[in-house]
């Protein structure tokens, strides 16, 4: 990779961290404000505006991870890592230690590809997916704060 | 069936980690059919144990979609009215 490369790839880093902080902020926003409702039982007997609340909730938490995801391919494309398969870029993440593991990343990314079940006919089941919405928030939170820790130790600004 | 016995076996161990070692799983849709390409793996569990249901289908998802390499759904039976999902998995779908 050439110096210019790297340094454009490390500038798209920072302007996705940046992004990352706002959503970051939304989604932590809109967690806090629904977690008095948390564990759900069911969604029977909310009114529109609080599943307005709960439709912000999933999307965020949708929205933030695909930027993470984007963010860590990033990191893996300056470390030269192979990123034709995600589970390559995942693997990378947890031996850098950003991801405490694979399977929590992938437990994460599953919940945030079964968005469909939010309109599941089951109410136990649309209950169930927020709860997992509302229990995987945290992870994201962390693995932002250790990714910047990485990229601020192994990038430093100015270089 | 269009799946290595690998494959199945796979599926089956990790549905009986997961949601009991009682538990069934069943494979229907496109992949039953020999003829057929393609396709996502549907599968369909009837499982042993049914407390924090949503969080187990997660995690049982969750690993297989990042061990195989085709996308997958999973269907979890209802304990009681069945739903035509559910009618169409038992009637044709073939036991992992």
């Amino acid at each position: 990779m050439t110096a210019t490369t790297r340094a454009d790839l490390i500038d798209a880093l920072r302007i996705k961290l940046a992004q990352l902080d706002h959503m970051g902020e939304h989604l932590d926003y809109t967690s806090r404000k629904v977690s008095v409702r948390f564990p759900m039982l069911s969604l029977a007997g909310l009114n529109p505006d609080e599943l307005e609340v709960l439709a912000a909730f999933k999307g965020r938490y949708a929205e933030f991870q695909d930027h993470l995801a984007a963010a860590m391919r990033l990191v893996a494309r300056i470390e030269e890592v192979n990123v034709n398969a995600f589970t390559y870029v995942i693997n990378y993440m947890e031996k850098i230690g950003v991801i405490s593991s694979a399977e929590a990343w992938n437990d994460a990314r599953a919940v945030r590809n079964d968005a469909a079940h939010a309109y599941s006919d089951d109410a136990a089941e649309q209950a169930g997916f927020f709860n997992q919405v509302y229990a995987k928030t945290p992870f994201l939170f962390e693995t932002l704060a250790a990714l910047r820790d990485f990229c601020r130790r192994t990038y430093p600004e100015g270089n | 069936m269009r799946l290595s016995e690998t494959e199945a076996d796979f599926i089956r161990q990790s549905v009986v980690e997961i949601f009991g070692g009682g538990s069934r799983v069943r494979l229907f849709g496109s992949r039953v059919d020999d003829a057929a390409r393609g396709g996502d793996v549907d599968l369909y569990v009837e499982p042993e144990v049914r407390d924090d249901l949503y969080r187990r289908r997660i995690v049982c998802l969750a690993r297989l979609t990042a061990r195989l390499p085709y996308p997958v759904d999973l269907v979890v039976a209802h304990e009681d009215a069945p739903r035509p999902i559910d009618r169409i998995a038992v009637a044709t779908g073939v036991i992992l």
